[in-house]
């Protein structure tokens, strides 16, 4: 018998009898459904990771952070832990987690580190538009290796005092009306200094950039960042608890990092970040995906009870057609293509209410608590992951119809036909 | 052409060994028409099952012009393409067209829609359905679905057509009209007819008849032709 001719007669046989077909398709569809939620949900967040941090891909930027960070024990319910004097002591606030001058000096004289950073934290308690209006005014540090993409005016240089670069949101807080017209003007900030006491600074646009969920909505050049930063923190007192460095180019990452341990810091790239994050995600696909391989268990269940059914139902016909001169191996073949085709089936309704679940589900998160996170689509059901999909359950259900097409192909065909 | 060899058939072992075949040697000339006949229990379904190779005998062999069919050739094969097979019961695809349920022995060979469709018109057209070709098989009569199970067993120009109890489902009218159907087709087509009925009127419109008893030939009569 041809291929083609088995998979008809397999196709058309489900349509014997359709309420059982249906029932079992059901189930299928059921487990379907949730392993591709599952999965789209992980492939959804990865883009989002992937598109946000896709820009840092090959940026020689390194965090780095005293190793000892990892030594937090602030919370109280433990036991009495033995002093060891290898070890920095441990922490209930992160005080000492700070980098002392002594200690960024011992950064950067770490073989392999170029460029060092320090990313100020600086805090504006709010920026006053033309209008007068008061907005937040979340910020950042310009580091001279983190990309921006400055869909207008330039980019910052490590030394520019006076400028900033916006998100292209942020135009009202400079009363542009177009991020071309916002290119000269003036973003007034007001913050606290270590007394307490405000003060106003004004800042030139020089670049408007697209928004991307890693960045702050205000860049400050590194001249006055460090200068606000000295008046808001205690005389005296470290600014930063990690910085950001390059490595040279003669170094590999591995090196870097390993000449970094060696002097008790932790180096991470952006690379690292990312697979963190994966990490991260994949963990969670698992997860989620295990709930769907107990639905897709069940449904296994059906598929092989649905065939046995079939075999009894079938079982003159088995003789018959061997009778007429099949081969037990095409007995096989027409029951086993039959359960794989009710996976298919089943893996296609699942698809189908996965990606109208799909459209729903965005359109629902994109207008409440993803409200203002451009670029998100929370599930991203992919092409290629329908086919993934549809082709595990449909080796899943051609596995699990294996017993009971075997035993069709074994079946007596005198006995069979005189089978009432 | 078709000839059965020192055939045994024994179910069950040792005190419970029930012998359905005891030393059965016959031939089948091309072109004859035969009729196994017996009581319930006489071995002539046995026999008929051993002769298209869907049973083992125990002992002896069955042979096709001369070759083992069990041993030489796939059985399988030469069963969908030597043998064409009319049953009491019909054993039509209800759901499926009368085209279809004649084409079956050809999908089941592999060969293409549109060739088996051709031949089982072909077919249909000898048995007189030719106008029922698209009805399904659950819409016809008794003695049609016996007339579209007689175009299956010939769509592929089997040598030898095996006939079990062909009537015994019908009412006296079809059933002469199958008989007559059968007999027209045998001679038309040159086909080796084997009949197995416990209809005796039925059996004597063969050339040759043979009576089973208890697992043995009890009687092998045959015609004398006319010159």
């Amino acid at each position: 018998m041809k291929f083609v001719d088995i998979i008809k007669t397999s196709n058309s046989n489900l349509r014997r009898s359709k309420l059982r077909t249906f029932l079992t398709l059901l189930a299928i569809s059921i487990g379907t459904f949730t392993l591709a939620l599952s999965l789209g949900l992980g492939q959804g967040l990865r883009n989002y990771i992937s598109s946000e941090l896709g820009q840092y891909k090959g940026v020689n930027l390194y965090q780095v952070e005293k190793t000892t960070l990892s030594n937090f024990s602030g919370f109280g319910n433990h036991d009495p832990i033995l002093y060891d004097e290898n070890k920095s002591p441990s922490s209930a606030n992160y005080q000492n987690n700070f980098l002392s001058p002594s200690e960024i000096s011992q950064i950067k004289q770490v073989k392999g580190v170029q460029n060092l950073e320090l990313p100020y934290a600086v805090v504006f308690e709010y920026a006053t538009s033309p209008s007068g209006i008061k907005y937040e005014a979340s910020n950042s540090t310009f580091l001279s290796q983190s990309p921006f993409n400055v869909v207008t005016g330039k980019n910052l240089t490590s030394n520019d005092p006076g400028s900033v670069l916006i998100s292209q949101k942020y135009l009202p807080l400079v009363g542009a009306k177009d991020i071309n017209s916002a290119i000269g003007k003036i973003l007034s900030v007001t913050y606290k200094n270590s007394k307490g006491l405000l003060s106003t600074m004004s800042f030139s646009v020089k670049g408007v950039y697209e928004p991307s969920l890693i960045q702050a909505p205000i860049i400050v050049n590194r001249q006055d960042a460090e200068k606000i930063a000295k008046e808001q923190a205690p005389a005296g007192s470290p600014l930063v608890n990690f910085v950001f460095i390059s490595k040279a180019s003669d170094v590999t990452d591995a090196q870097i990092k390993s000449n970094l341990s060696n002097a008790k810091f932790t180096g991470r790239s952006f690379a690292d970040i990312n697979n963190t994050l994966n990490n991260i995600i994949t963990g969670v696909q698992i997860s989620l995906a295990a709930f769907s391989g107990i639905a897709i268990l069940a449904s296994v269940v059906g598929v092989i009870n649905t065939l046995f059914m079939a075999v009894l139902e079938r079982t003159r016909e088995i003789g018959l057609f061997r009778a007429l001169g099949s081969k037990k191996r095409t007995i096989f073949y027409l029951f086993s293509v039959e359960a794989a085709l009710l996976g298919f089936w089943g893996g296609i309704v699942g698809i189908l209410f996965a990606f109208l679940a799909q459209t729903a589900i965005n359109k629902i998160a994109a207008n409440t608590f993803l409200k203002g996170v451009d670029g998100i689509q929370l599930l991203n059901i992919r092409p290629s992951l329908v086919v993934f999909i549809i082709v595990v359950i449909s080796v899943i259900t051609w596995i699990a119809g294996l017993l009971p097409a075997f035993k069709a192909s074994q079946v007596d065909p005198i006995e069979s036909l005189r089978y009432e | 052409m078709l000839e059965v060899v020192n055939v045994n058939k024994i179910y069950g072992k040792k005190d419970k060994a029930f012998n359905a075949l005891s030393n059965i040697s016959l031939s089948f000339d091309k072109g004859t028409s035969n009729a196994i006949v017996g009581k319930s229990g006489s071995g002539k379904s046995t026999l008929l099952h051993i002769l298209i190779g869907l049973d083992h005998p125990t002992d002896g062999s069955v042979l096709y012009n001369e070759k083992n069919i069990l041993n030489d050739m796939n059985t399988d094969t030469w069963r969908g393409k030597n043998v064409g097979i009319v049953f009491q019961q019909f054993f039509l695809q209800p759901n499926d067209s009368v085209l279809d349920n004649v084409g079956l022995p050809l999908k089941l060979q592999g060969i293409s829609k549109k060739i088996r469709n051709i031949k089982a018109a072909e077919a249909l057209k000898k048995v007189g359905l030719e106008d029922r070709m698209k009805s399904k098989a659950n819409d016809l009569s008794g003695g049609q679905k016996q007339r579209v199970a007689i175009a299956r067993a010939l769509v592929d120009n089997p040598s030898i057509l095996i006939a079990d109890e062909p009537t015994g489902n019908l009412d006296t009218e079809n059933g002469d009209a199958i008989e007559k159907l059968l007999f027209e087709l045998q001679k038309k087509l040159g086909t080796t007819l084997v009949i197995v009925t416990h209809d005796t009127d039925l059996a004597k419109r063969c050339e040759r008849v043979i009576y089973l008893k208890d697992g043995k030939i009890e009687k092998d009569t045959k015609k004398e032709k006319k010159s």
